[in-house]
């Protein structure tokens, strides 16, 4: 990891078409711009890691009791008024 | 194509069906490949999205326009930059991976903040994080009915 010290105001360029700046800091709150193209996503990294939790969960996951899982959708459409 | 499934058995798909996730589904890069499948879920709202080079991986998913109506998913512009086209909800089905806890199955949660967006025609798509952060990663399908313990989750 690239470590670096910035002040308010100044500004990092990642590649040729990422840049980061930093807007303002507040205690220990960082305010940081980010400027990207379209192509390129930005999320805050605990979005993305609970994501990824997510998806590897429901990747394990061995639903067995299928009739279970039917009655539960049946009584959901039957309160909900559905079909 | 023949396909082999651990869930399904060896089955066969016709090419055309195919989905390329080129950047896999978060988590599992190397997986791009899938296939819709709608085995074992009838009296159901879920499919099965099955990986076609990797037997064990599957995700149970499902429309999440069927729990909300409407379901904001305006595209980013990262989206439609990398489908190369522009954005019209027809073109695109939406699928939003389910967790069913095999002890708990009631406790179900869907994933309403990154569904995975295809487009139909050119048979790609990705896991697309929206911006909207009013959706959960992990909203709960029965929200009404009690529940035994659920299981710890961090």
């Amino acid at each position: 990891m690239l470590i670096l010290t910035r002040k308010t105001g100044e500004m990092i360029r990642i590649g040729d078409d990422v840049a980061v700046s930093v807007i303002e800091i507040r205690g220990n709150q960082v305010r940081l711009g980010i400027t990207a193209p379209l192509s390129v996503s930005v999320h805050r990294q605990e979005v993305y890691d609970q994501i990824q939790e997510q998806n590897l969960e429901a990747a394990r996951a061995r639903p067995s009791d299928k009739v279970l899982i039917q009655s539960l959708w049946q009584k959901r459409d039957a309160g909900t008024g559905k079909k | 194509m023949k396909i082999h499934t651990r869930r399904f058995g060896d089955i066969e798909v016709p090419n055309e069906l195919a989905i390329s996730i080129p950047d896999g589904i978060l988590g599992l890069p190397d997986a791009k490949r899938y296939v819709l499948l709608e085995h074992d879920s009838e009296g159901t709202p879920f499919k099965w999205l099955q990986a076609i080079d990797n037997p064990d991986l599957a995700f149970i998913v499902m429309d999440p326009h069927l729990l909300v109506d409407p379901y904001d998913a305006r595209f980013d512009g990262e989206t439609s930059a990398k489908l190369g086209v522009s954005v019209a909800g027809k073109e695109f089905a939406m699928m939003a991976i389910v967790n069913i806890p095999r002890e708990n199955p009631i406790a179900m949660t869907i994933n309403l903040r990154a569904p995975i967006i295809v487009h139909l025609e050119k048979r790609v798509g990705w896991q697309v994080i929206l911006p909207n952060e009013d959706y959960p990663i992990r909203h709960r399908l029965f929200p009404d009915r009690p529940e035994e313990e659920p299981p710890k989750k961090d």
